[in-house]
C-alpha cells in the first residue's frame, strides 16, 4: 500500500512540475485566452496577437512554398504559414478559426489542394502526434528555455516555413497537361470550405485561392475543378503551376523529386505572392515600424541562414 | 533512427513491462522469445527469416557435434565438418548483406586498373538489422559447444531467445552461452524496486543520448560534410565530437539494454568501463565494447596465435631470438587478423580497414616499446598527472581513430589528415558554422561535466547508484526529476535537431 | 609448482602469486603476458596449451594453472 501511494506521489509531483515547466515555457500572448493544448498545436498563438497581415493555410505544400520571411524582408508584410502536414479542410478550419481569433489577418490564402483530401480518412500518424503534443506541451516548447537564458536573440522563427536546401530533381518532365475533365471535390469538403469563407466575411478577411507548384499534388483536373469553383463563389483563384513568370525549375527547386519545393524553389513562390500582394494594396509595409522589430531580427538571421 | 532508442523499442518496452508479471512462469520464455522476434519483425521485416536460419541452423549444427561426440569411435573429422558448414552458412548472410557491395567495386575497380574490360554487376540487399551481432552471439554458442566448454541445449527455445533477446540483439552486448543462459530462466517477477532500480539506468541512457550525443551530432555532421571549409583545429573538434557523441550514443543505448535486463530480472554484462581513463591503446580496448574485445580474444586472439603454424614459426624465431621477440612475434600475427576482421566487422569499406590497421599499429607498436619504455617511466607511473597525461594521449590517438573511422571516404580522410596537420587558423566564422548556439554549449559543457564525475567516481570504485539508493528520499526523488527535466527540456529533439543515425545497429 | 611461479615472477614482477586469485579478473595479466607464459610453460613442462583452455576460470591463480599443467600431462 506504502507503495501504491508512493507511485502516486511520483506520478503527482511529476505532473505538477510539467505544469509548471510548460507555463515558464510556453509563449504568453495567447495562453490565456486559448489554453495550452492549443498553443502547443498551433503555432500561430506563439506570435503577438494582431501583429500577422497574412495567414497562409494549407497542407504541407505552404510551408515548403511560401517563405514569410522572405516576403517580409522584400515588401514588409508579415506573413504566417498555418499549416500541418496532410491537413485536412476540417483540420484547416481549425486552425483558420484560432487564427482569425488571435490575429486581425487582412488577406488569407487557402491552399487549393486540400480540398481534394477526403476528410473521412483520418490521418492516423497527424493525430498521434497531436495528441502528444498537446498531452505534453512542453515537447513543443522545450527548446525555448534557450530564450530565457539568453533573450530572444537566439530564437530562430521561421513563422511556419520549413527550410530545406536540399535537392532532388523531379522526375516529370511535363505536369499540368490540357484535359477537360474535372476532379470531384467532396461535397463534406466544400461545407468546411464554405465555414471558412463565411468566418472569413464575419471579419473582412479578403481569401485568395492558390495551387502551389507541385509535381506530384497538381495536375489539371484539381485546376480545372477549383477554376470551376471560384468562379461559382467569385473569389480569386492563382495556380502558381501554370504561371511561367514563377519560373519553377524542376531541377533544382524541389527537395523531393517535384512533390514539394526547397528553400531555392520558396524564394521565386514567396516574390511572387509578394508581388501578388503589394498589387492588391490593402496592407502596409511593417519594415519601418518600430513594434515590428523582432521581425528585422529575424530577418537578419533568416539571411545568415545555411 | 537509432535502434534501441526508437519509439518500436518503447513499444516493446511497455509490452513487456505490462505483461511480465502475468505471463505464467513457466512460458515466460516463449513470451520473451514471442516479443523478440515480433520487434526483429518490426525492425526488419521479412528478413526475419535470415535471423531464423541463423538460429535453426546453430541449433542443429550445435546437438549433431554433441551427438558425434557420443559416439564411441567418433570421428574428429564429422565434428570439423559440421561446424565449417554452419559457420560457412551464417557467414555468407553476413557477406552477401555486408560486403558483397564492397567487394564487388574493389574487384571491378582493380580489373579496370588491370585493363580488364568487364565489371561484375553491383548488388546491394538491405540487411537485417543487428546481423553483426546476432551472427557473433550465435557463433560463439557454436564454438563453446564444439570446444565442450558447454553442452549443447536440447530446448529449441533457449537458443532462440540466447540469440535473438530484444534488448541485446540490435546493438549488443555479445554475449557468451554461460554468461546470459542462466539469467535468461530465471524467470523472475519484477518488484517495485527492480522496477526503479532498472528505470533509473534506462533514464541515464536516454539522457547521453538526447541530451548529449544528438546536439553533437549537429557539429559531426557538418564537419564530416564539409569538411574542404574546414582548418585543422576544427576538424579535430569534429572528430573529438563524434568520439564523445559514439561514446554517449553507445554506452547509452547498454544503459537502456541493461537497464531494461535489471528491470524484469535478467543480468546482461556490461560493455563500458570508463575507457577514457585507460593508460594506453590496448587497455581501452578492454574497456571500450568489452564484449566485441573479448570475442575476438577467445575466437580469433588466441586460437590464432596458438595454432599449429603460427606455433612452429614461433618456435624457429625463439632459437634465434628468444623467448621476447617470439610471442611478440605470435601476437603480432594474431592481432593482425583481429584488427583486419575488426575493422571488416564495423563496415565494408577501405576507411574501417584503416581504422583496423592503425589499432594493430598502435598496439604492437606498443607491445614492442612497453619493456623500454616502462624502464624509464616507473618512476613516475604513480603519478597522478603523468597518469592523466596518459588519458590523454589515449584520448588523441583515439579521436584520430575515429577521425579515420567516419571519413565518407578515404579521399576525404586524407584531405582532413593533411588539414590536422597544416592549417592552424582558427576564425570565429567557423565557430559560428559548426552549427551550436552559446546555450547548446553550456549545456554540453554541463551534461558531460555530470556524466565525467559519475565515470571518475565509478572508477574510484565508487557505486553511485547505490550511493544515491541510500539517501532519504527528498534527494533522490529531486536527482530523478532533474535527470528527467534535463531530458526533457534539453534533450536535443523536435525542429532543428536530427537524431544520430544508427552508428552501431548498421554494423 | 615453484618453478612455475618463477616463471610468473620473471614475466610480470610485484605480485604475490600465493595469494593472489584474480590474475585475470583482477587483470594482472593482460593477453600479451598470457602468451608468453604458455609458451614458457610448454617448454618448461612440456605440454601443449590449447587455446580453448585459456580461460579465466584457468589462470587466475598460480594453483589454477598448476591444475591445467598436471591434467593437461596426464591426458
Amino acid at each position: 500500500m506504502k507503495k501504491v501511494l508512493k507511485i502516486f506521489m511520483f506520478v503527482l509531483i511529476f505532473v505538477i512540475l510539467l505544469f509548471i515547466f510548460s507555463y515558464l515555457l510556453s509563449p504568453k500572448y495567447n495562453l490565456k485566452k486559448f489554453g495550452f493544448v492549443k498553443n502547443s498545436l498551433y503555432s500561430i498563438l506563439s506570435e503577438k496577437p494582431n501583429t500577422i497581415d497574412v495567414v497562409a493555410v494549407g497542407d504541407s505544400l505552404v510551408y515548403s512554398s511560401i517563405s514569410p520571411m522572405e516576403i517580409y524582408g522584400e515588401y514588409g508584410y508579415t506573413v504566417f504559414d498555418c499549416s500541418k502536414p496532410a491537413q485536412l479542410v476540417t483540420e484547416a478550419y481549425n486552425y483558420y478559426k484560432v487564427a482569425v481569433e488571435s490575429q486581425k489577418p487582412k488577406v488569407a490564402f487557402i491552399e487549393a489542394n486540400i480540398l481534394f483530401r477526403n476528410i473521412s480518412k483520418t490521418n492516423g500518424i497527424s493525430k498521434t502526434r497531436d495528441i502528444l503534443k498537446s498531452s505534453i506541451p512542453l515537447f513543443v516548447y522545450h527548446d525555448d528555455w534557450k530564450k530565457i537564458i539568453v533573450g530572444n536573440n537566439v530564437e530562430n522563427n521561421l513563422k511556419g516555413f520549413v527550410y530545406s536546401k536540399k535537392i532532388q530533381s523531379g522526375t516529370l518532365e511535363e505536369y499540368m497537361i490540357k484535359t477537360d475533365e474535372t476532379k470531384i471535390i467532396p461535397k463534406e469538403n466544400l461545407d468546411y470550405l464554405n465555414k471558412i469563407i463565411k468566418l472569413s466575411k464575419e471579419n473582412n478577411i479578403k481569401i485568395i485561392f492558390v495551387g502551389l507548384p507541385s509535381q506530384k499534388s497538381w495536375n489539371y483536373e484539381k485546376h480545372n475543378a477549383v477554376e470551376k469553383l471560384s468562379k461559382k463563389l467569385q473569389i480569386e483563384y492563382i495556380n502558381l503551376n501554370m504561371i511561367e513568370e514563377v519560373d519553377i525549375d524542376w531541377q533544382k527547386d524541389t527537395r523531393d523529386k517535384g512533390d514539394h519545393l526547397n528553400y531555392f524553389g520558396a524564394k521565386k513562390v514567396s516574390k511572387y505572392l509578394g508581388e501578388y500582394l503589394k498589387k492588391l494594396n490593402i496592407i502596409s509595409s511593417k519594415k519601418n515600424d518600430s513594434n515590428y522589430n523582432d521581425w528585422n531580427i529575424l530577418y537578419e538571421k533568416y539571411k545568415n541562414l545555411d | 533512427m537509432n535502434e534501441i532508442f526508437s519509439k518500436y523499442y518503447n513499444l516493446i518496452f511497455l509490452l513487456v513491462v505490462s505483461f511480465n508479471n502475468l505471463i505464467p512462469k513457466k512460458i515466460r520464455s516463449i513470451f520473451y522469445l514471442i516479443i523478440s522476434l515480433l520487434f526483429f519483425y518490426i525492425m526488419s521485416g521479412k528478413l526475419i527469416i535470415y535471423l531464423l536460419i541463423t538460429i535453426t541452423s546453430i541449433y542443429i549444427s550445435a546437438l549433431l557435434i554433441n551427438k558425434v561426440e557420443e559416439k564411441q569411435n567418433s570421428s574428429k573429422k564429422i565434428k570439423s565438418l559440421i561446424l565449417i558448414v554452419c559457420i560457412l552458412i551464417n557467414l555468407a548472410f553476413l557477406i552477401v548483406f555486408k560486403y558483397l557491395k564492397f567487394f564487388t567495386i574493389s574487384t571491378n575497380s582493380i580489373l579496370s586498373i588491370l585493363g580488364i574490360n568487364f565489371s561484375f554487376n553491383i548488388l546491394k540487399f538491405v540487411a537485417p538489422i543487428g546481423i553483426s551481432f546476432y551472427t557473433l552471439q550465435g557463433l560463439s554458442y557454436l564454438f563453446d559447444v564444439y570446444n565442450k566448454k558447454i553442452k549443447a541445449e536440447k530446448n529449441f527455445i533457449k537458443v532462440a531467445l540466447f540469440i535473438s533477446f530484444f534488448p541485446q540483439i540490435m546493438e549488443g552486448p555479445i554475449a557468451r552461452y554461460e554468461e546470459t543462459s542462466n539469467e535468461l530462466y530465471k524467470n523472475k517477477n519484477y518488484t517495485y524496486d527492480s522496477f526503479c532500480f532498472g528505470m533509473q539506468r534506462v533514464i541515464w541512457g536516454i539522457f547521453k543520448k538526447m541530451v548529449i550525443a544528438d546536439r553533437l551530432n549537429i557539429v559531426v555532421k557538418t564537419v564530416f560534410r564539409d569538411y574542404q571549409i574546414f582548418s585543422g583545429p576544427f576538424i579535430f573538434i569534429g572528430a573529438m565530437c563524434f568520439t564523445i557523441m559514439l561514446y554517449m550514443e553507445f554506452s547509452g543505448a547498454m544503459d537502456v539494454v541493461i537497464g531494461t535486463g535489471e528491470i524484469i530480472g535478467v543480468k546482461i554484462p556490461e560493455n563500458f568501463r570508463q575507457p577514457f581513463f585507460s593508460r594506453n591503446i590496448s587497455e581501452f580496448w578492454t574497456r571500450w565494447h568489452i564484449s566485441l574485445g573479448k570475442w575476438f580474444k577467445n575466437y580469433i586472439y588466441f586460437p590464432v596465435s596458438l595454432s599449429k603454424p603460427v606455433k612452429k614459426i614461433n618456435s624457429k624465431v625463439k632459437k634465434m631470438f628468444g623467448r621476447k621477440v617470439s610471442t611478440l612475434v605470435s601476437s603480432g600475427i594474431a592481432l593482425f587478423v583481429v584488427w583486419l576482421l575488426n575493422g571488416l566487422w564495423h563496415g565494408a569499406g577501405l576507411t574501417f580497414i584503416l581504422f583496423g590497421l592503425y589499432h594493430f599499429i598502435l598496439i604492437f607498436l606498443g607491445n614492442i616499446l612497453k619493456p623500454y619504455i616502462d624502464k624509464r617511466i616507473s618512476k613516475f607511473s604513480n603519478n597522478k598527472l603523468f597518469k592523466v597525461l596518459q588519458n590523454f594521449k589515449v584520448a588523441i590517438l583515439v579521436i584520430i581513430g575515429e577521425l579515420i573511422f567516419w571519413s565518407l571516404n578515404v579521399k576525404a580522410l586524407f584531405i582532413m589528415l593533411s588539414k590536422l596537420f597544416t592549417e592552424f587558423t582558427i576564425d570565429k566564422a567557423s565557430f559560428v558554422k559548426l552549427g551550436l548556439d552559446i546555450p547548446d554549449c553550456i549545456i554540453l559543457v554541463l551534461s558531460l561535466s555530470v556524466v565525467f564525475i559519475v565515470s571518475l567516481l565509478k572508477e574510484k570504485n565508487i557505486n553511485v547508484r547505490e550511493e544515491i539508493a541510500k539517501k532519504n528520499i527528498i534527494i533522490r526523488w529531486s536527482l530523478y526529476y532533474i535527470l528527467i527535466f534535463s531530458i526533457i527540456l534539453f534533450g536535443a529533439y523536435g525542429p532543428g535537431y536530427q537524431p544520430v543515425e544508427p552508428i552501431y545497429a548498421d554494423f | 609448482m615453484n618453478e612455475l611461479i618463477d616463471i610468473l615472477e620473471e614475466l610480470k614482477p610485484g605480485i604475490n602469486y600465493e595469494t593472489t586469485e584474480n590474475l585475470i579478473d583482477g587483470r594482472y595479466l593482460d593477453s600479451l603476458t598470457i602468451l608468453s607464459l604458455i609458451s614458457e610453460i610448454e617448454d618448461e613442462f612440456d605440454v601443449e596449451i590449447p587455446a580453448v583452455e585459456i580461460i579465466p576460470n584457468n589462470f587466475n591463480s598460480a594453483e589454477k594453472i598448476y591444475n591445467l599443467i598436471q591434467k593437461l600431462k596426464n591426458e
